[in-house]
């Protein structure tokens, strides 16, 4: 995908934020003039957003295509994109976990073993996970020390 | 002269203290740690202030600015790495400093600077903020509208080089700010049958997605297992008179520079510290030193981006108007405190007022002496690699948002933010606009609407009075200089 591309991409998707923003405010605000003797209810100043959203998404895209300079039309490249994949699925995975199974500190350990062996990957499995395992043990039982014990938040 | 005697009794107890040691370690840390920086320190710190009284809270995250602010300068002159974007002057002269001299005493040129511009900055606070309060007390809605609206421009049009991306990152905060229960009429805006969204986006969530999770994929990105090599031999920092007498004119520059920039919304502490290093390298008496190692190339753009610290709280305080992504995280932390900074806040919480006045100095005080006793030891952090970094902070990133109201939704949100945060910053949208907005916005629309009310929906109103007037032309001003910028720059563009 090119520069072009994803900056297009995002003027779209923002365009399509504004819409949706302002259907839903409309919708959710209906009522909004009852409250207003002059017109200027809850729903007028987002709505003047919005609309200035939609038209400066809409400058942005179309400077965008208009931008033929070689920059413009690079390859985006990311490094460590699997990295990055890899975190979000992670995250999700640990955010799910938590949320419908509970276990805090177990998920917390799982995680940063599982990240961090991912991480140092290139230094072989064994030492990545060993060295992984150690670092999880520790940073598990500090947070459980200050969060669980002298905080006493719960999770 | 009566903000010189207030009483101190509530600012010296033991809560405050350690508020401040825990912010000061928090923020040298940080700012040590280049990719992390101030703002993700502060950020991580907002929940923990929900559990705290309002000056201990309010102060550990001064602390943390403060201390974030010396903290990218060990970065800076160990590894030539800014760890904020506030040290990128000093690398130019702290870093061949290091590595021809020692990087003890540059650290320490840039310690002792650091701290006298930030007592500088202190003090600029302690004198400007109230006669500008007591000046501030005569606007009505439509000043507060145009001055909220101007606070948004510096930001908008000194933040990124697309004005047009620009503004759109203001109208995107603005937007956040709009969802929720609407304070004036009672009516949902834009929850999309969230009731999680009925208080409004979650400011933790918001910010610890925005800069810190969005950081993180940025730092995985740049590479994971790097290696920085300092040079831990000598770091022990102290200056004899004689070094320090060779750098007060320097630093009084810098102090000068970084607290009437600071004051001013949008520009900050990242502008003043290159603005600070141009003025003393050209005044300097030996000019070819600089970039070679110079002392005064550390000591002016680093008590600028200290004294710049002091200076943003002014119009802050003063005015409602945070002038920078930190500042108007420390808004978050007096929102959720139930107060609303501006004129009033000087009556109505007059001990926290003045608590942060001199809290802010002692705040300098604690960087100095941390900093003189553990400095070779935060030298030590900048060799973690970000494999480790980057697992690490991101549990706390989440334990920060869930701690902050219980909420799994505000999570996933902060995922969301976070993903979508990261492709704005790959397209250079500037993230700090979003955030300066968002704690805006209320201001803004409650003042517009206000006014228009009062006025009938007649526009008129931002034109009645004298005050009003000099704002728009003030804004008038800004847009055209801005404008007429950008026509010059294009004209000497090759075409």
């Amino acid at each position: 995908m090119t520069w072009r591309s994803l900056n297009s991409i995002m003027s779209i998707i923002l365009i399509m934020g504004g819409i949706g923003y302002a259907v839903n405010l409309n919708q959710s605000a209906s009522q909004a003039l009852l409250f207003s003797s002059s017109g200027i209810g809850p729903a007028y100043f987002p709505n003047i957003l919005a609309g200035l959203l939609v038209i400066l998404s809409v400058m942005t895209l179309v400077k965008n295509l208009r931008d033929k300079s070689p920059k413009n039309i690079e390859k985006v490249t990311t490094h460590n994109s699997g990295y990055i994949l890899v975190t979000v699925a992670l995250m999700v995975a640990f955010l799910a976990s938590w949320q419908f199974l509970g276990f805090f500190y177990l998920n917390v350990f799982v995680l940063l073993t599982v990240l961090m062996t991912l991480y140092r990957i290139e230094f072989g499995l064994k030492n990545s996970l060993l060295v992984a395992l150690a670092t999880s043990v520790f940073t598990t039982g500090f947070l459980y020390g200050l969060f669980g014990q002298i905080l006493a938040l719960t999770f | 002269m009566e903000t010189l005697f207030n009483d101190l009794t509530n600012l010296f107890t033991i809560t405050n203290l350690l508020c401040i040691l825990l912010g000061t370690v928090v923020g040298m840390v940080f700012g040590a740690l280049p990719g992390l920086g101030t703002v993700i320190a502060v950020a991580l710190l907002l929940p923990v202030t929900f559990t705290l009284p309002p000056l201990a809270g309010i102060l550990m995250l001064l602390a943390t600015y403060q201390a974030g602010e010396y903290g990218g300068s060990i970065s800076a002159i160990l590894l030539g790495v800014p760890g904020t974007p506030q040290a990128a002057a000093t690398v130019l002269d702290g870093y061949p400093m290091a590595q021809n001299e020692s990087p003890g005493k540059a650290l320490s040129y840039s310690l002792v600077s650091s701290s006298i511009g930030g007592i500088f900055g202190g003090l600029v606070l302690i004198f400007v903020s109230v006669p500008l309060a007591k000046f501030a007390l005569n606007f009505g809605s439509p000043e507060y509208f145009l001055l909220g609206v101007i606070g948004l421009m510096a930001v908008g049009l000194l933040s990124g080089t697309d004005k047009i991306k620009s503004s759109i990152a203001v109208i995107l905060g603005l937007i956040a700010g709009t969802v929720g229960i609407d304070s004036l009429t009672g009516v949902n805006r834009a929850t999309f049958n969230q009731p999680e969204l009925m208080d409004g986006v979650n400011l933790v969530a918001f910010l610890v997605g925005m800069f810190a999770i969005s950081e993180l994929f940025m730092m995985i990105s740049k590479g994971l297992n790097n290696k920085y090599v300092a040079d831990r031999s000598t770091l022990k920092t102290g200056l004899t008179w004689k070094e320090l007498k060779g750098v007060v004119k320097s630093t009084t520059i810098g102090s000068l520079i970084g607290a009437g920039t600071g004051i001013l919304p949008g520009i900050g502490g990242g502008a003043s510290c290159w603005f600070a290093y141009a003025v003393v390298s050209k005044t300097s008496k030996d000019p070819e030193a600089f970039g070679k190692g110079s002392p005064e190339g550390i000591a002016a753009p680093e008590s600028s981006n200290n004294a710049s610290a002091g200076g943003a709280l002014v119009p802050f305080l003063a005015l409602g108007i945070p002038g920078s992504a930190a500042i108007a995280i420390i808004m978050g932390a007096f929102i959720m405190h139930g107060i609303q900074p501006g004129p009033n806040v000087f009556t109505a919480e007059r001990d926290l007022v003045y608590g942060i006045f001199y809290g802010f100095i002692l705040t300098t005080i604690a960087m100095y002496l941390i900093g003189r006793v553990l400095t070779p030891m935060f030298s030590r952090v900048l060799v973690v690699p970000n494999s480790f970094l980057v697992s690490i902070v991101l549990v706390l990133c989440l334990i920060g948002i869930y701690a902050s109201k219980g909420a799994f939704f505000d999570l996933w949100l902060a995922l969301g933010i976070g993903i979508v945060f990261y492709i704005l910053k790959r397209l250079n949208y500037p993230v700090s606009s979003v955030i300066i907005a968002y704690v805006l916005a209320p201001i803004i629309e409650e003042n517009f609407r206000r006014s228009l009310t009062l006025s009938n929906g007649n526009y008129d109103v931002f034109f009645s009075s004298v005050y009003a007037i000099a704002l728009v032309l003030m804004i008038v001003a800004a847009l055209a200089a801005s404008v007429y910028a950008d026509f010059k720059k294009r004209r000497h563009q090759p075409s």
